[in-house]
């Protein structure tokens, strides 16, 4: 095993380059700095937004589509703003971007993502966790450290890759003993650079290797079963891509016996799910 | 399987078959494509690879598609959950598939 081939320090150095990603619009630079900064106001995030026209009807059609439970029309950016929150318009503007820079790069991973969106949510929602407006964005946003990875560091994924065809491991555990780091790890590092919020950071981090005593472990069972239940799925995908084990744990966190969970997971893996609005 | 043209294979595909050079297996079933591949290859002149299908795999009959779907579980076969979720992701998949 070869440890740290990519450290942290890597990853930061990576992001914090001219751009995040070569395919990032500047807005969401900016929105990104903006939501870092202490001294930042709702002014400077709404003047951002509405420089670009997609992400500002991005924003008002998610506000309007009751996403967010409320009724009442949504007009103005700064209205969208203030009923998401400032987090959850991060978020969204990251999760539509993002997800159009992965849909440009690797379908795979791109319907991954929905899948596993799509899934935790209604876990979640089965196991009537509080505050899962979230989930959705935490879903499409889990595996963005496979993005930074096949983007910034190119050869080793795809040696974890050829590690993981050789030994039958998932690719976690390929890049684990390549690289010293998973995706995982690599996405808490990012998401933990754009100032997203601690669960949030958590929950993609931790999205493999579940922890039942970790402080949001409720929130990330619902996305490591999410994303377990999305590989099961696809199941025309590449045989050397292995299933992970859902950890009992998991399952017992959301309040679920096994005979439910599997009468759960057989309802959620038939059921034709509504687009996500991104 | 989809047989491809050197010039559309990518950084990541997966070869299917062996590549040759006459009788001299160049690169193995399995091996993951990088750049300096694609260029051995180019300078070899190979006009055409086999990968796996970059949409997902193709079957013939339930057989291939069971057998399919216990390599993509085989990591988790000790658990006992993931065994039973295994056979419903088959039923599911035989009755999407036209089987049942």
């Amino acid at each position: 095993m070869s440890e740290n081939l990519i450290t942290k320090d890597d990853v930061l150095g990576a992001l914090r380059g001219a751009r995040i990603h070569p395919s990032i619009p500047d807005v969401i630079v900016a929105i990104i700095n903006i939501t870092r900064s202490d001294r930042a106001s709702l002014t400077d995030l709404v003047n951002a937004i509405e420089k670009d026209e997609v992400l500002s009807k991005r924003l008002m059609s998610i506000g309007n589509s009751g996403f967010f439970g409320k009724e009442r029309k949504v007009r103005h950016v700064q209205e969208a703003v203030v009923m998401m929150g400032w987090n959850n318009v991060k978020m969204i503007s990251l999760g539509s971007t993002i997800m159009k820079v992965i849909s440009k790069t690797d379908m795979r991973l791109y319907g991954h993502a929905i899948k596993t969106a799509q899934y935790a949510h209604y876990i979640a929602t089965e196991a009537k966790l509080y505050k899962i407006e979230d989930i959705t964005l935490v879903g499409l946003l889990h595996n963005i450290g496979s993005v930074i990875l096949l983007t910034y560091f190119t050869n080793e994924a795809l040696q974890a890759k050829q590690y993981a065809i050789k030994h039958g491991v998932p690719i976690q555990v390929a890049e684990r003993a390549v690289l010293g780091v998973d995706h995982a790890e690599i996405g808490g590092w990012t998401v933990a650079e754009w100032k997203l919020p601690d669960n949030i950071i958590e929950t993609i981090s931790e999205h493999h290797d579940f922890y039942h005593q970790s402080f949001h472990a409720r929130k990330t069972a619902a996305i490591h079963i999410g994303e377990c239940l999305a590989l099961m799925a696809d199941y025309t995908g590449p045989a050397w891509e292995k299933i992970n084990t859902i950890h009992p744990d998991a399952v017992k966190k959301l309040g679920f016996s096994e005979d439910d969970f599997r009468s759960l997971a057989l309802k959620c893996l038939k059921k034709k799910f509504e687009p996500i609005i991104m | 399987m989809s047989k491809i043209l050197l010039a559309s294979i990518c950084e990541g595909d997966v070869l299917l078959k062996d590549v040759k050079n006459g009788d001299v297996a160049l690169f193995a079933a399995g091996t993951v494509v990088i750049k300096k591949i694609i260029d051995i290859m180019t300078i070899l002149k190979i006009q055409e690879v086999e990968i796996e299908n970059r949409e997902g795999s193709l079957f013939r009959n339930v057989k291939e598609l069971f057998e399919h779907i216990d390599k993509r579980f085989d990591y988790c076969q000790e658990s006992e959950l993931m065994t039973k979720l295994k056979y419903v992701v088959k039923d599911i998949a035989a009755q999407q598939r036209g089987y049942r």
